[in-house]
């Protein structure tokens, strides 16, 4: 199987406000995605 | 061989003799907190029937009261789940609101030598009442409402032997801050605290250093029960049967450390973390401050209000500083009125908000925009924690955001005191 799409890597020290902000948590699952890692990845 | 003060909690809970680090084990739940966060997105796979309603407690509180219509039928459900399995304590917006730490320790949830699980990551708070307490998945606690049981790794303990006097202008979150500069972080590591040090801290600095155990990635974070503590928890749940548990004089530790409070100094540490990133707040730098804030599971305690109304009385709010405090509890909020706290506080320029999580977690009531810089008297620093992933948080005492407050920049509050 073969999957296109973007990847980013990251350093140490991932926490959990990184990989989801706490508000976003309160968004509708669909719309949570687009937040992931969004101060620290790369676009 | 002897045991630490966690591993015989830990043991006793699984019904053994001893644990030794690397086991993992299956426990009993002595007290399961529930929270609004539970009910969010029907994550709370609902069991038939939960192990034991007396048990359970049910605390809305990081969006509380509800401010939209999803958050509403959160709180809707956790409702609903209560009434249908006969949970009595349960802590709603119309009776005894507060945020679920301050309320486990106002209440006397966190029962000496026992275990308490909650999914908050700073369920490590009750630590301060001789309880191993823990974070734990939604899913796990799904699993926790209907078995009563989780499972935990026993780690390796680090013991802090605190001695001397921690000045009055001085909290637990100095205590913290030093330890995260000193000792880095102790992911997979129990913490335990004893020592003179410790009689001379009220229960709740002793609660604010616990909690603030989450952010250096300790496991499991336990003070030894003193009479201080048992009369403490036997004032407020005088029917509980509890049995604290003492580490054995023998007991191994993956490291021993003692800390001298009284040589302390307020600390501030910088934006990102607290391991490896706090300087004295005398040498911090002097950006302007967009907001201050007080608040949170760490820092909504009295003792907090009443520090900060020290700092700021007779004194005004830095211009373009926002000032914003936030009580652990609404029982706190009415006793700081009585006392006049609120009153100074408001007077010197600061808002003073419902008892929520509010904006520790950047959920409400003091949200960041892009490029402002805050200092907080909260739990946690992480970028994009407090609202826009473009704001910087300073994470110091509740004496050093008041005196910031006034200066608009990071301030030494024994300047004021």
């Amino acid at each position: 199987m073969r999957i296109q799409g973007k990847t980013w890597k990251f350093g140490d020290h991932i926490n959990t406000d990184l990989i989801l902000p706490g508000p976003v948590m309160l968004l509708p699952f669909d719309e949570q995605p687009k937040y992931a890692f969004q101060a620290n990845r790369q676009g | 061989m002897g045991q630490t003060m966690v591993e015989k909690i830990l043991a006793r809970a699984a019904g053994r003799e001893t644990v030794t680090p690397g086991d993992i084990v299956t426990v009993d739940v002595g007290t399961a907190v529930v929270i609004d966060q539970n009910f969010m997105h029907n994550r709370m796979r609902e069991p038939k029937q939960v192990f034991d309603p007396d048990k359970i407690v049910i605390m809305l509180d990081h969006i509380a009261p509800a401010d939209s219509p999803m958050r509403a039928s959160m709180h809707k459900a956790a409702r609903r789940f209560a009434d249908k399995h006969g949970i009595t304590r349960f802590h709603d917006v119309n009776n005894g609101l507060g945020i679920c730490h301050q309320l486990v320790a106002d209440f006397g949830y966190a029962l000496p030598g026992t275990l308490l699980a909650c999914v908050d990551s700073h369920t490590c708070s009750a630590g301060a009442f001789n309880c191993a307490a823990r974070g734990i998945g939604h899913p796990e606690m799904s699993y926790v409402c209907a078995t009563g049981q989780t499972w935990f790794p026993v780690c390796e303990t680090i013991r802090y032997t605190l001695t001397g006097t921690l000045p009055p202008v001085l909290n637990g979150k100095d205590i913290i801050l030093h330890i995260g500069n000193e000792y880095g972080e102790h992911a997979m590591h129990n913490v335990e605290f004893i020592g003179d040090g410790v009689a001379g801290m009220s229960m709740n600095a002793r609660r604010t250093l616990a909690t603030m155990c989450a952010e250096i990635s300790a496991e499991f974070a336990v003070f030894e029960a003193d009479q201080k503590c048992i009369d403490h928890v036997r004032s407020r749940n005088p029917d509980a049967e509890f049995e604290p548990q003492f580490a054995d004089p023998d007991a191994t530790y993956a490291a021993e450390r003692t800390i001298d409070l009284s040589v302390l100094e307020p600390l501030v540490a910088y934006p990102g973390t607290v391991v490896e990133n706090a300087r004295p707040v005398k040498d911090a730098d002097q950006h302007h401050l967009d907001q201050a804030f007080i608040g949170s599971c760490a820092n909504g305690t009295l003792d907090d209000f009443e520090i900060a109304a020290k700092v700021v009385d007779g004194h005004k709010i830095a211009k373009g500083t926002r000032f914003i405090v936030t009580p652990g509890s609404q029982a706190i909020f009415l006793e700081a009125m009585r006392r006049g706290y609120v009153q100074t506080l408001m007077e010197a320029g600061a808002v003073v908000t419902n008892s929520t999580c509010g904006a520790c977690c950047g959920y409400s009531n003091g949200i960041l925009a892009p490029d402002e810089k805050c200092v907080t008297a909260s739990t946690r620093n992480f970028k994009g924690r407090m609202g826009s992933p473009e704001a910087d948080i300073y994470l110091a005492s509740p004496a050093t955001v008041a005196a910031s407050a006034i200066r608009g920049s990071l301030t030494d509050p024994r300047e004021f005191l």
